[in-house]
């Protein structure tokens, strides 16, 4: 296993399961021994997310795709400047589901001036968040089938969740 | 002309490109460059194709490396896809929590068997109107630029004809 190459989890074990990880998680071998790699996984459900763990080179497939030189620099760089934390071993929460039903709890003006006030209810749209933030759908069509509303992306803590998906 | 925006950051030791093709590679670009604390919302934009006319001015924000480059429509044309999550309307449009989109799609005539169907109607639609520049430029944030497009959508009711 190549320092610096892409990754992805070929196998799973009960451990690796119990950290949220799955067949798909992609991830950055930071460092590598003889039967195993330090590796960053990538949260799917929440972007800026990840964590790092210790496992062994039979679970990693490496992939063909190659970061970029420079952006292997950085790696090395947020490493050695102790940007990346080689001790975070588990993955934030999603907070909201996709589909679920959410209210917003404020009035901001980053809202507003989408037409979105406070106590409207919307619809989570995309099934990851991304800074602390999520997509809603407040769009709706009146009784005059007038369309009224906007898709906006809402910091989490600005919304309270009404019912989650299938209720 | 179709003018394209490739996004091109300064990273620590030079520029760092976000791959415009869809996939894995741009999502760990994008996720790692997320990690490090660069601008999400101009990372969202990398490879994205606007036709000149109807376009987000640069620069987006102060410090923002963000620049264009003329790409020709054909080139665009080739690589342009819109793809919809048939679960937007198994899920969503057509569920009781849809906020009216279920009842204007019934009065056309649609219901749930007819999801796939409209599912290719938009996406066909949405891609040739988005090649002519016909869209509305709406919300932009870390989630990506988001575009309003008409839709033009027939509805039938079918009747089954049933002998007594």
């Amino acid at each position: 296993m190549k320092e610096k190459s892409i990754v992805k989890l070929k196998k799973i074990d009960e451990n690796l399961n119990k950290m949220d990880l799955d067949k798909d998680n992609l991830g950055i071998v930071l460092k590598t021994e003889s039967s195993t790699s330090l590796v960053l996984f990538f949260n799917k459900k929440i972007v800026g997310d990840y964590l790092v763990v210790n496992i062994n080179n039979s679970l990693l497939d490496e992939q063909k795709e190659s970061l970029p030189d420079q952006l292997v620099k950085s790696l090395t760089n947020a490493i050695s400047n102790n940007k990346l934390n080689l001790k975070k071993h588990s993955f934030k929460p999603m907070q909201y589901e996709e589909y679920s039903m959410v209210q917003l709890t404020c009035d901001k003006e980053k809202y507003l001036k989408f037409g979105i006030h406070k106590g409207e209810i919307g619809i989570i749209v995309e099934n990851y968040s991304i800074n602390n933030e999520v997509l809603v759908d407040f769009s709706g069509i009146n009784k005059k089938g007038n369309f009224y509303g906007d898709c906006i992306s809402v910091n989490i803590n600005d919304l309270k969740l009404i019912k989650t998906t299938g209720n | 002309m179709v003018t394209a925006t490739s996004f091109t950051i300064n990273g620590l030791n030079g520029n760092i490109g976000v791959t415009n093709e869809s996939g894995s590679l741009r999502a760990i670009i994008r996720c790692f460059l997320a990690i490090l604390g660069h601008c999400l919302t101009c990372t969202s934009l990398a490879g994205c194709y606007f036709i000149e006319r109807n376009m987000l001015e640069q620069p987006l924000h102060i410090n923002c490396d963000c620049n264009k480059r003329i790409i020709s429509h054909s080139q665009v044309k080739s690589m342009a896809s819109a793809n919809m999550d048939i679960d937007k309307l198994n899920k969503y449009i057509f569920s009781e929590n849809s906020k009216g989109k279920k009842e204007l799609f019934q009065e056309m005539g649609f219901s749930k068997e007819d999801a796939y169907n409209l599912k290719l109607d938009f996406e066909t639609q949405a891609l040739t109107q988005y090649l002519n520049g016909n869209y509305t430029i709406k919300g932009l944030d870390a989630f990506g630029q988001r575009l309003a497009i008409k839709i033009t959508l027939n509805g039938f009711s079918f009747l089954l004809w049933l002998d007594g």
